[in-house]
C-alpha cells in the first residue's frame, strides 16, 4: 500500500468514514507498537502508546501533511510519547531481563545455542540500555526500523547533522561498553546468529 | 566506503540483531483497538453534549435579552421623550446598561 493509499485513507477518514480509520490502525499497528517497545521496553506502555499515538493521528487527522509519508508523521509522535514515557517513568535504563529471556528462550535450538545467544543478546541489550535515550532512539530508527537520516531527522525534529552526530556517538558508546565486556576486540568476536 | 556502508558494518549488524530479537514476533493485543474505538466514542458523544449545552446557553442568553426588551418597553412605558420627563426609569437603566452585553449575545 503507497502513501497515495493512505491520502486517500486520510481523506476518508477527514468525511467521517471510521472504516478507513481502522484499515490505517491495521496497517501501522505493528511499526508504532515494535517501536515503542524498543524504545521503552514495556509491553503494557507500548501499547498505551500505540493507543495514544492513534487517538492523535484521529484528532489531528485535518491537520496531517499530505506530503509527508505518514509512517513518519506516526513515528514522530511514537517517539515523542516514549520520551515521555520514559521520564514519567524513568524505566528505560532498567532491563526487563525476563522478556528478553522469555524471547531468546522461544528459539527452538540446542541449549548451548540457547545459552550462547541468550548471554550475548543480554550483553547487547545491556550495553544498548546503557546509552542516552537519544542515542539510543537513532539506533532504533536506523537499525531497527530502517528510516534513513532524512526521514531520522523529520521524526526527531533535528537536522541532519545532529542525527550523524547520534549515531556516531552512540554507536562510539556502545562499542566501548561492548569491548569492555569483551563482545567486542576490535571487530566482533561472535559469530552472528 | 560511503557513510551508510559505515553504519552497516559488523558493530551495526550486532545493533540490529539486537533490536531484532527484541521485538520480534510482537503485536499489540487486539483490545487495543477496542480501546481506541471506546474513547473515540467517548470523545464524539462529549463533543455533541458541549454543542447542546451550548445551544441551549445561547437560547436561554436569547431568551434573556427578550425579557429584558420587553420588561423595558413594557406597558407603563413612559412614552415621552427622556428630555420632557428629566429622568430615566429604572428599566430604561437598565436597558442601557445591558446593551453591549445583548448585542454580543444576540450576534
Amino acid at each position: 500500500m503507497s502513501s497515495n493509499d493512505d491520502e486517500r485513507l486520510i481523506a476518508r477518514v477527514r468525511e467521517g468514514d471510521f472504516a478507513a480509520f481502522e484499515v490505517l490502525y491495521n496497517k501501522y499497528k505493528g511499526e508504532v507498537y515494535r517501536t515503542s517497545l524498543a524504545i521503552i521496553q514495556d509491553k503494557d506502555a507500548a501499547e498505551d502508546i500505540l493507543q495514544d499515538c492513534f487517538l492523535k493521528l484521529y484528532t489531528n487527522i485535518d491537520k496531517i501533511d499530505g506530503s509527508i509519508p505518514l509512517s513518519l508523521w506516526l513515528h514522530r509522535v511514537t517517539v515523542n510519547l516514549s520520551y515521555n514515557w520514559a521520564i514519567k517513568h524513568s524505566r528505560w535504563l532498567n532491563f526487563l531481563k525476563g522478556m528478553l529471556e522469555g524471547l531468546v528462550a522461544s528459539n527452538p535450538t540446542s541449549p548451548e545455542s540457547i545459552l550462547e545467544k541468550k548471554e550475548l543478546s543480554h550483553i547487547v541489550r545491556e550495553a544498548i540500555d546503557s546509552l542516552k535515550f537519544e542515542h539510543r532512539v537513532v539506533l532504533i530508527l536506523f537499525y531497527l526500523k530502517n528510516f534513513n537520516l532524512k526521514e531520522i531527522a523529520y521524526i526527531l525534529n533535528c537536522p541532519i547533522g545532529t542525527v550523524k552526530s547520534r549515531l556516531y556517538y552512540g554507536r562510539k558508546n556502545l562499542k566501548r561498553k561492548l569491548m569492555s565486556d569483551r563482545i567486542l576486540e576490535g571487530e566482533v568476536a561472535y559469530e552472528l546468529p | 566506503m560511503n557513510y551508510h556502508e559505515d553504519l552497516n558494518d559488523d558493530l551495526g549488524e550486532l545493533i540490529r540483531w539486537a533490536f531484532y530479537e527484541l521485538v520480534r514476533g510482537e503485536e499489540p493485543s487486539p483490545k487495543v483497538w477496542l480501546r481506541i474505538k471506546a474513547k473515540i466514542k467517548e470523545r464524539r458523544e462529549r463533543e455533541v453534549r458541549r454543542r447542546l449545552l451550548l445551544q441551549r446557553l445561547s437560547l436561554a442568553l436569547r431568551a434573556l435579552a427578550l425579557t429584558i426588551f420587553f420588561l423595558a418597553f413594557g406597558n407603563d412605558w413612559d412614552s415621552r421623550p427622556v428630555e420632557e420627563r428629566a429622568y430615566l426609569t429604572w428599566r430604561e437603566n437598565l436597558v442601557l446598561s445591558t446593551m453591549p452585553m445583548m448585542r454580543m449575545m444576540i450576534y
